[in-house]
């Protein structure tokens, strides 16, 4: 007969239980994700090269405003600027905001682009800050630049989205270069099912270290620095596997703010973007889901991996702090806000695997993790848990992590092979075993403070700074 | 813990399973960091000689001179072969066509051959897709062998690439099964390329009784992105059916047309019980309504979804607005 367990031992029991389930099941989403990212790519047709797409799609590309929000970017906005006007497609626009930044943004702008003050020409169908001043380009036709007060990521993209006058609008960060054939390679679904398409992101990859020249990346390399580094197999898993594989399940739920294509009507017709989280993205994403289930519509949103949007990352523990406690706080906002969709029936798998996985990844796991950090060497130590479920916890806490991140450096490299040199690989090998040892559980530590954030609804996006793209 | 055997078996194959498949991760990286290496060095060596082939093939492409007759010494076919396809994907017509003589030439029509009997898929699919280029006795045959094969990808890259002969796209149209990629672009692309050398043919493939809906939706797209307006009839006898997706495909395809049928079609969808058919009937209705269709308009504007209703109203009004003066047709 087997004793019963004092008190204190039952709690350990249980928590430890919780901890290693949570974790299990967290790695069992995340190796279905890969498998169905394998299948995904193992079904694609081959890449065409630009040429070949522009052949392609050149008669049927709709026209596409570009909205480029803009706070104190004055170190990039210029680079940003030039490579989204160098983006190979047949009829584009671009809007930059400048969201009432205090560095000298809208002056870089005014000196590179040669901007001369005009009228405000529009009545804005969404709700926003009041615009102070429209420019317009002397030497681009198609550049616009609209000057509003400080009031968020939010509202300045709404203030864009109300002077768009196309089909289509992507919203890019001005710290990104898009790849010249971004546009070209995101509109193809748009092409392809233009009724059904309402939303499509592309691969946002990490820019630090790559070399810049006139607004383009002229030479792809791995980020110098170790933080960067880590990032860059972050993005590589997020979306190589998962934004993928969801895209496939039909409940991508997040497009990402740097990088994403919209059907204006539909974004309009919601009411543009929320001001009431710092989480924009995946809201809107989630809310488009849930109009169009409600309406009945049949819809889709899409991840096509290969445009591709370059992103400097920061490269400091505070800075790169702050942007998680704030990704973390959007994503609890949205899930909370939408909470009534999880499980219900009507809204289909969204309700079912896309809410249901922002709850366990984001919600739950944070938590639980970090009380497994803490307790399980403590109860492992003590000799209330014994070693073959600590190995357990430990293969399930640090060892999967490397086991999805170098699988999804192996689908990078069947599939995609941007980076660059063998001895890369080696190093973004080395960096995703790393990865797991320190880091992860550094930013779950971060993503709990965004739960606190939450909790007190503290509001502000944090300080940022900018550098400067590297020289090619 | 707990004092049982078995959990304890569960734990030790938990964290056994991580480690083993941790393992065949870094060995897998490993397998391809050491191939990256080889290609890395294989590149160092013919970059220079690829490099030297590329430019005079171009210059003659483009001058309608003849093409080299051979690549230059030493660079190997597996090279020139990567070459041919790169340029197969950004030259058209005539020089296309000067182009796969130079493969055949080359020995690159060899060498994607013995590819299509490799035991791995993804050579097999390419071989077959860089096939296409070539237009030879003994491409033909092989590609028609691979209709056999178990792979739907090989399966739809030979029928796509045998599909620009009209006599084998005639026949083709009439049996080739796509599933399980019936949805992929693949399919699309293949059913487009078939619609515009055989037409007649796929008309014939839509009216059979056997034809599922996920098929017709493709092969009522493909006639109606063609331009071929003899399928009209047949395509509006397809509307209200089958399923709402055909339905709207349907619709779809004879506006693109440009067909009177359009008119009966959008009358049918606006009666629809899917609120996306209404939509889309809506939308035909709101470029090509008359006042004879005035009633459909009406009934929509009583529709449940809102945004239905509002724009069922907004063509209600716009047909009430007298025209304006001067506006007359060019």
């Amino acid at each position: 007969m087997i004793p019963e367990p004092p008190f204190f031992d039952l709690v350990a029991y249980t928590v430890a239980i919780l901890v290693l389930v949570v974790s299990m099941a967290q790695n069992l989403l995340y190796f279905v994700l890969l498998l169905i990212a394998i299948g995904v790519m193992a079904g694609r047709p081959r890449v065409r090269q630009s040429r070949a797409l522009w052949n392609g799609v050149v008669d049927a590309a709709p026209p596409i405003s570009i909205i480029v929000p803009a706070y104190n970017e004055a170190a990039t906005i210029a680079d940003s600027l030039r490579s989204l006007l160098a983006i190979e497609y047949p009829d584009f626009r671009i809007l930059v905001v400048n969201d009432g930044s205090t560095d000298q943004t809208l002056e870089v702008l005014c000196e590179a682009f040669a901007l001369e003050a005009g009228a405000i020409d529009h009545v804005s169908p969404l709700h926003h800050a009041p615009l102070r001043g429209l420019y317009h380009s002397s030497r681009h036709a198609n550049l616009l630049v609209l000057d509003k007060e400080n009031t968020g990521k939010a509202d300045t993209l709404n203030a864009g989205l109300g002077r768009v006058t196309t089909e289509l609008f992507c919203a890019v960060d001005a710290d990104s270069l898009l790849e010249a054939d971004g546009l070209l390679r995101v509109v193809q679904p748009f092409i392809e099912d233009p009724e059904r398409t309402v939303a499509v992101g592309g691969t946002v990859r990490v820019a630090n270290g790559c070399g810049v020249r006139a607004g383009r990346i002229r030479h792809v390399a791995l980020p110098k620095k170790l933080l960067p580094m880590l990032q860059t197999v972050e993005y590589l898993r997020a979306f190589m596997m998962a934004r993928l594989a969801w895209g496939r399940l039909g409940c991508l739920m997040i497009v990402s703010g740097a990088f994403g294509l919209f059907r204006r009507d539909v974004v309009v017709e919601l009411g543009g973007y929320s001001t009431e989280t710092v989480g924009e993205d995946l809201e809107l994403v989630i809310r488009l889901h849930r109009y169009a289930r409600e309406a009945g519509r049949d819809y889709r949103i899409d991840f096509v991996p290969e445009p591709v949007c370059w992103t400097q990352v920061p490269d400091t523990l505070g800075v790169l702090a702050r942007q998680r406690q704030r990704w973390q706080r959007g994503a609890l906002e949205s899930f909370f806000t939408h909470r009534d969709m999880l499980l219900k029936r009507r809204y289909g798998r969204v309700g079912r695997l896309g809410l249901g996985h922002i709850l366990l990844l984001d919600v739950v796991t944070p938590i639980i993790e970090v009380i497994g950090y803490i307790l399980l060497p403590f109860f492992w130590m003590n000799g209330t848990i014994n070693t073959e479920f600590f190995l357990a916890y430990l293969a399930m806490t640090f060892a999967f992590g490397v086991f999805i991140s170098v699988a999804s450096l192996i689908l990078e490299e069947f599939e995609r092979r941007r980076v660059p040199r063998a001895v890369d690989l080696v190093r973004l090998t080395i960096a995703a075993v790393v990865e797991n040892f320190g880091y992860r559980q550094l930013a779950n530590f971060w993503r709990i403070q965004g739960h606190w954030h939450y909790l007190r609804g503290a509001g502000h996006w944090g300080r940022q700074t900018r550098t400067e793209f590297a020289t090619a | 813990m707990f004092g049982l055997a078995s959990f304890d078996l569960v734990m030790r194959l938990i964290w056994t399973t991580t480690l083993v498949l941790v393992a065949i991760g870094l060995v897998l990286m490993t397998a391809l960091v050491v191939h990256r290496l080889f290609e890395e060095w294989r590149e160092a060596r013919y970059r220079p000689a690829r490099e030297t082939l590329r430019k005079a093939l171009l210059v003659s492409l483009n001058r309608a001179d003849a093409v080299p007759s051979a690549p230059p010494p030493g660079l190997p076919v597996a090279e020139t072969a990567r070459l041919v396809d790169e340029l197969a994907q950004i030259v058209r017509g005539d020089a296309r066509r000067r182009l796969a003589a130079f493969a055949v030439g080359a020995g690159v029509e060899q060498h994607w051959l013995r590819r299509l009997r490799s035991r791995l898929t993804p050579y097999r699919f390419d071989a077959a897709r860089c096939l296409a280029l070539l237009d030879t006795a003994a491409s033909r045959e092989a590609l028609g062998a691979c209709l056999a094969q178990g792979s739907p990808r090989l399966r739809l890259a030979a029928a796509e690439a045998l599909a620009q002969d009209p006599a084998k796209a005639g026949a083709l149209a009439a049996s080739f099964a796509v599933e399980p990629l019936a949805r992929s672009r693949a399919a699309t692309r293949f059913w487009h390329r078939i619609a515009t050398v055989a037409p007649d043919a796929l008309v014939d493939r839509l009216g059979a009784e056997t034809v599922p809906p996920d098929l017709a939706i493709r092969l009522v797209e493909a006639l109606g992105d063609a331009g071929h307006s003899a399928a009209a009839a047949r395509i509006r006898a397809l509307v209200g059916y089958h399923s709402d997706s055909l339905d709207r495909a349907a619709l779809a395809a004879l506006d693109r047309l440009k067909h009177p049928f359009v008119m009966q079609a959008a009358r049918t969808l606006a009666t629809a019980t899917a609120p996306d058919s209404r939509r889309a009937a809506l939308a035909v209705l709101a470029r090509r309504a008359r006042e004879q269709d005035l009633d459909v308009v009406q009934s929509l504007a009583d529709d449940p979804i809102s945004d239905i209703g509002d724009a069922a109203r907004a063509i209600l009004t716009r047909l009430a607005a007298p025209a304006a003066p001067g506006a007359e047709p060019a």
